[in-house]
C-alpha cells in the first residue's frame, strides 16, 4: 500500500469538515496543542496525535466504546491467549516486551479506522479527517489482512479466482462483519472463532435456504455434520511458516519464510457444538518454536499445546471448487488432507489432532 | 355653592389624597430586613417542683427556622480562556503551507522481510 507522504497525513482537504459535529470540537480540545501559537514547534507542543478514545469518544458514543473493550482488535486477546497457552508464567514478561514492541501497533483504537489508516500502515487521514462511519475498506481492513485476506479476497493469488461474493457480489467487509462484531457489542471472545461463526453462512438473509434436502447433491445431511463449509466452497490460500521478531537500534522488524499455497483439510481442531464439525480446512499460521528468540531463550516451552494448523476459513469462496467436481474428488485424495508428511518433524506433536490419519475411502462416484 | 360647601369640598378632597398617599406608601418596595443572626435555643432549666404545682414538661426549645449560612460574596464562573484553533485551522486547510514545513520522517532501512 502505498504511503502518504507527511503533509498528505494531516491535511484537512475539505473545510466542512470544520463545520462538522466532530469538526465543531475544535483542534486542541481533542489533540491539544498550544493555542494561539504561531509558530510550528510552539503550537504542537503537547500535541496528541491519536487522541484518547474512551476520554473522547465515550461521552457521545457510550455504548460504543464501552462494548469495544470486548474488540479482539482492542485488545489482541487471540494473541495473547496462545501466546500464553504455549508459554510459561515465568516467561510473560519477555513476551509482553515482545507484544509490545511487535503487536501493539496492530491494535486499533476508534481513529485508526473511522478517521485514519491504522499507525502499522503509516498513519495518515483516510478522507481529509473527516470521520468515516463506514471506514474506507480498502484503507483499514485489508490494509492490515493483506496478504492473507485481501489476496484471496479479491483473488489476487496467482491462479485462484477471488471470493464470489467479491467479484459477482461486490461485497465489502462490513457486509459480513458488522459493526456490532467489529465493535465487541456481541460480547466477549477470546479468540476469532470463540463462539458460534460469526458470520454464519446460512444466517438469515444469506444462505438460509441451504440445507440438507435442498436437492444440490453433495448438501446430505453426513456432509453437513461431517465439515464446515469451506471445505467444499474454498480453494487454495496461503500458509505462512516461520515467522522471527527482532530489533535493530530500537526499530523492530520481523522475517518470514516465504508463503506457501495449499488446501488441506485437517480434523477440527475447535470442534464445539457451535462448530460441530469433524473436517475443517486448516492454515499454518507463521509460529515457530524460535519465533522470539530474540527476547528470551526457550520462551515457548509449551510449544505443543496448540497446533500450528489452524482452524481456517479462507476468504476464496466458490460455488464450484476441486472439491465439487466429483464425490472422489476429496474421497480418497490424500494429497487434499492433511497429514504427518505435510507438517514439520519438530511439529507433528503440536498438530497430532489435526492431523487426519485415516481418509475417506473412494467411491468411484461422481456427482 | 355656599362657601361651607367649599370648605367641605376641599377637605374631603385632602382626606382621599391622604388615604392615597398612605395606599402607595404601602405598595412600595420590600423592606430590607436587617439579617439577624438566629436566636439561639433557649436553654430552659427545669423549674424545682414545688408541692403545690403538677409537674410540667419543661418547655421544649423552639425550633429555629433554618437560615441559609450568610454567603460571601457571590462567586462567578470562571470565564473559560478562549482556544484559537485558528493557527492550527490556517495552516492544516493549507496544503502549500504544509509542504513547506512537513518533515518527512528520516528513512530508516526497511529491515522487515517477507509477507507481513
Amino acid at each position: 500500500m502505498p504511503q502518504l507522504e507527511a503533509w498528505e497525513k494531516v491535511y484537512i482537504s475539505d473545510e466542512t469538515f470544520l463545520e462538522s459535529i466532530h469538526g465543531q470540537q475544535g483542534c486542541i480540545a481533542c489533540h491539544g496543542g498550544v493555542s494561539g501559537a504561531e509558530e510550528k514547534e510552539a503550537a504542537h507542543e503537547g500535541v496528541v496525535r491519536e487522541p484518547d478514545s474512551v476520554t473522547l469518544c465515550a461521552p457521545c458514543h457510550t455504548e460504543t466504546v464501552l462494548a469495544n473493550e470486548n474488540s479482539l482488535h482492542t485488545n489482541l486477546t487471540g494473541y495473547t491467549r496462545v501466546i500464553a497457552a504455549r508459554s510459561t508464567e515465568d516467561k510473560m514478561p519477555q513476551l509482553e516486551e515482545m507484544m509490545e514492541n511487535h503487536c501493539e501497533s496492530c491494535h486499533t483504537s476508534c481513529g485508526q479506522c473511522h478517521v485514519s489508516m491504522p499507525t502499522n500502515l503509516g498513519g495518515g487521514f483516510t478522507a481529509g479527517h473527516e470521520f468515516k462511519e463506514i471506514p474506507p475498506m480498502n484503507l483499514t481492513c485489508t490494509g492490515c489482512h493483506g496478504s492473507r485476506i485481501d489476496d484471496e479476497y479479491k483473488g489476487k493469488n496467482d491462479g485462484v479466482k477471488a471470493d464470489v461474493h467479491w467479484i459477482r457480489g461486490g461485497m465489502s467487509c462490513f457486509e459480513c462483519h458488522t459493526s456490532d462484531e467489529m465493535h465487541g457489542a456481541v460480547g466477549e471472545a477470546e479468540y476469532r472463532y470463540d463462539g458460534a461463526p460469526m458470520p454464519g453462512c446460512q444466517d438469515e438473509g444469506c444462505h438460509d435456504s441451504v440445507a440438507p434436502g435442498d436437492e444440490i447433491s453433495y448438501h446430505t445431511e453426513f456432509h453437513f455434520e461431517a465439515m464446515s463449509c469451506q471445505v467444499c466452497h474454498s480453494t487454495t490460500y496461503k500458509n505462512c511458516y516461520s515467522c522471527h521478531v527482532a530489533q535493530e537500534d530500537g526499530v523492530a522488524y520481523y522475517k518470514i519464510e516465504p508463503s506457501v499455497m495449499a488446501f488441506k483439510i485437517g480434523r477440527n481442531p475447535l470442534q464445539s457444538e457451535d462448530r460441530p464439525w469433524e473436517y475443517v480446512p486448516v492454515r499454518h499460521v507463521p509460529i515457530d518454536q524460535e519465533a522470539f528468540a530474540y527476547y528470551g531463550e526457550d520462551l515457548l516451552p509449551n510449544f505443543d499445546a496448540v497446533p500450528t494448523w489452524k482452524y481456517a476459513t479462507p476468504h476464496n469462496i466458490q460455488r464450484n471448487t476441486p472439491q465439487t467436481e466429483s464425490c472422489d474428488a476429496c474421497h480418497g485424495n490424500a494429497e487434499l488432507f492433511l497429514s504427518a508428511d505435510d507438517v514439520l518433524p519438530e511439529e507433528l506433536e503440536a498438530n497430532k489432532d489435526v492431523i487426519v490419519e485415516e481418509i475417506p475411502p473412494a467411491i468411484g462416484g461422481g456427482r | 355653592m355656599t362657601f361651607l360647601m367649599r370648605v367641605r369640598g376641599v377637605g374631603v378632597l385632602l382626606v382621599l389624597m391622604v388615604v392615597l398617599v398612605l395606599l402607595l406608601a404601602g405598595c412600595g418596595g420590600e423592606p430590607t430586613a436587617t439579617p439577624t443572626e438566629p436566636a439561639e435555643p433557649t436553654e430552659v432549666s427545669a423549674a424545682p417542683a414545688t408541692a403545690t404545682s403538677a409537674p410540667t414538661e419543661p418547655p421544649k426549645p423552639t425550633d429555629t427556622p433554618t437560615v441559609p449560612p450568610p454567603t460571601a460574596t457571590p462567586t462567578e464562573e470562571p470565564t473559560p480562556v478562549p482556544v484559537d484553533d485558528t493557527a492550527c485551522v490556517g495552516c492544516h486547510t493549507d496544503e502549500e503551507t504544509l509542504k513547506a514545513v512537513a518533515e518527512e520522517p528520516e528513512e530508516t532501512e526497511a529491515l522487515s522481510e517477507g509477507e507481513g
